[in-house]
């Protein structure tokens, strides 16, 4: 499963992407692109503050065990980053 | 020997066979008595018929009488029609001949025949139609056969041709008989089932029945370059039902594209013939049959190996076989017309709950919003101004993002100012939001197009840039709206990854996309190659 996305690492610039949920890990894929192990998230929710949004857009915080942040917003329309938050609360579970 | 009938008797072994011609005894016991009148009335030792078959290639039937049978089993193959048998046929009238070995057409006996010196042979005849040949041997005595002899067997033979005749006119007649029964059996089933499935397999099981063939398919296209099995009967149909093969280099895929049957009578020898499917099916020879209903092709009939010594198929067989693909084209074209039109309600449902969405949130949500952010201003200098501010910032975000949701359920701009102003904001925001370079251009001026075109080519733009951003990497993406022949054209191209076109599947939406504009009858062009961008072309022709 992937989603179109814009992500930001650290607050740094933001890149055009998408996002894959493998079985035991998470990619942010784009120029550079990164990859995240499910054991090494810390926490992740959905953060609505305006200050920390995206291309004006809700996003999804995913924070490492290193102290690593990753913000990410969908591009896929209504819903579609509920939908990934679930599905990635469901995979750390797991 | 018993003393050659004379007279009366004559006659009355005469009347009897003709008594037999019109029983209901099969064909091989009314021959049989045939035969053995002539050898009785002639005084003939050896008698023999031979019945050519219908194709004219060897004989369907040999009947003899004198040879027992451990002496047939050790001449083995019955005669194949040369020498004076074949000048008996080709000539068309009787010969008689005081000794065979004389004769300068003949070519001699096989191992193990017994020796036959006086010979007389008519041809089984009737209205200029050669079924075959009646001769004897060895008229007792060593005596010549007579002129009488002769009357007497062209006058059996004559009988002989009748049964023959009557026998193949009753056999077509069954035929044609069970061919239209099932004919209709599978058009009632066209106006009463509507799942596919259930009406090709009955098609392929009544045909392979008609035919009595080894195996009967329908192949369908998948896709631009395959066609798959949805339907088969037979031993391996089990094995074969989903499996695809490639069109370019099968015969299935060359009768497609030609639209034109063909009976093929060696599968091996059949350069056009896919080796390894034929390997897989196990099939010797071949009937292929485009489906053709309103001018389109849509599928081929494939039949395999008669069930019998000779796996050949005739060219009743193909006819046979091209009305059953008539009824299977029907059967495909409306059940595909009827997965459409649920798509065409699918998709129009959709759009409009989409809509309805869209303008509750603008119009209510958004209202209701607006007048609470109107209600906070004349408590902005208040008391409790910070708190105030707090929610007044939370307002505006929610307003924000309940207008971007109306807009990415469905933009108003497309319904009030129609598709081109629609793009325009799409790859506007697409741009802004994603930091890629995209470009809108449109030569279509202010015109605008039917609701459902405009729909469907929004959706496919819209799709297309998400299609860049998460695959392609690339930096700059550039839309055209354009008129194209007779009908609109948007172009997406991107200086992306590429890929094989050929090899994603429906990874990256193509097939929906594609779906959504066949409902148009429209087409999804995909150019595209690794290293070197993409470019989609999507093109609906004019209501």
């Amino acid at each position: 499963m992937s989603y179109a996305i814009v992500w930001s690492e650290n607050g740094e610039a933001v890149r055009a992407g998408r996002l894959e949920l493998a079985g035991g890990s998470l990619r942010l894929c784009g120029s550079p692109g990164r990859e995240l192990a499910y054991a090494d998230v810390a926490a992740a929710r959905i953060d609505r503050h305006p200050a920390l949004r995206l291309a004006g857009r809700p996003t999804l915080l995913i924070e490492s065990r290193a102290g690593d942040s990753f913000r990410v917003a969908s591009l896929e329309g209504a819903g579609t980053l509920n939908e990934l938050a679930e599905r990635l609360q469901s995979a750390l579970v797991t | 020997m018993d003393a050659v009938p004379t007279g009366e008797s004559r006659l009355r072994a005469l009347f009897e066979a003709g008594v037999a011609v019109s029983s209901e005894l099969s064909l091989d016991a009314v021959l049989q008595r045939l035969v053995e009148a002539a050898a009785e009335l002639t005084g003939a030792r050896y008698a023999a018929l031979g019945v050519i078959d219908p194709s004219g290639a060897g004989l369907e039937r040999f009947l003899t009488h004198g040879i027992d049978a451990e002496t047939r089993e050790a001449i083995g193959a019955p005669p194949r029609g040369r020498g004076v048998l074949g000048a008996l046929i080709q000539e068309a009238r009787p010969l008689r001949l005081h000794d065979l070995s004389d004769d300068a057409r003949s070519v001699g006996f096989p191992p193990n025949h017994p020796a036959m010196r006086t010979f007389l042979g008519v041809p089984v005849m009737l209205r200029g139609v050669a079924y075959g040949n009646l001769y004897l041997t060895e008229k007792e005595l060593g005596e010549d056969f007579t002129e009488a002899d002769e009357e007497l067997v062209s006058l059996l033979a004559s009988q002989a041709a009748v049964a023959i005749e009557n026998a193949r006119l009753y056999e077509a007649a069954t035929r044609w008989s069970r061919q239209l029964q099932s004919l209709n059996e599978i058009g009632n089933a066209l106006v009463t089932e509507t799942d596919l499935e259930p009406l090709l397999d009955l098609v392929v099981g009544h045909l392979r029945e008609l035919l009595d063939a080894r195996f009967v398919s329908v192949a369908l296209p998948s896709g631009d370059d395959e066609l798959r099995f949805a339907a088969a009967s037979g031993d391996l149909a089990g094995d074969v039902v989903g499996r695809t093969m490639p069109r370019a280099g099968s015969k299935s895929g060359g009768v497609l594209e030609r639209r034109r049957s063909e009976r093929v009578d060696s599968v091996i020898d059949d350069p056009e013939v896919n080796q390894e499917v034929a390997r897989s099916l196990a099939a010797r020879t071949g009937l292929f049959v485009p489906l053709v209903a309103r001018d389109r092709v849509i599928g081929v009939l494939e039949v395999h190996d008669k069930a019998a010594p000779d796996a050949r198929f005739t060219d009743d067989d193909l006819r046979t076989a091209e009305a059953f693909a008539a009824r299977a084209a029907i059967a495909v074209d409306l059940s595909q017309r009827v997965a459409r039109d649920v798509l065409r309600r699918v998709v129009a449902a959709q759009e409009l709950e989409r809509q309805r969405l869209a303008r509750e949130l603008h119009d209510e949500t958004g209202q209701a919003l607006t007048s609470i952010l109107l209600g906070l201003k004349p408590l902005e200098d208040g008391p409790a101004s910070a708190a105030v501010a707090e929610l007044h910032q939370l307002v505006v975000t929610a307003l924000q993002d309940v207008r971007r949701l109306a807009v990415e359920l469905r933009p108003k701009v497309l319904d009030d100012f129609g598709l081109v102003p629609a793009l325009e904001r799409l790859t506007a925001s697409f741009g802004e939001h994603t930091g890629l370079s995209v470009s809108f251009q449109s030569t279509i001026g202010e015109e605008r197009l039917p609701g459902e075109v405009e729909t469907a080519l929004f959706r496919v733009v819209q799709e297309s840039l998400t299609n860049v951003v998460k695959h392609s990497h690339a930096r700059t993406v550039s839309v055209v709206l354009t008129r194209k022949g007779n009908g609109v054209a948007v172009v997406v191209e991107d200086d992306g990854d590429g890929f094989d076109p050929t090899g994603t599947g429906d990874g990256i939406g193509l097939l929906g996309m594609r779906e959504r504009l066949a409902l148009l009858d429209g087409t999804l062009d995909v150019e595209s190659s690794a290293g070197s961008g993409t470019t989609l072309v999507a093109e609906v022709p004019r209501p």
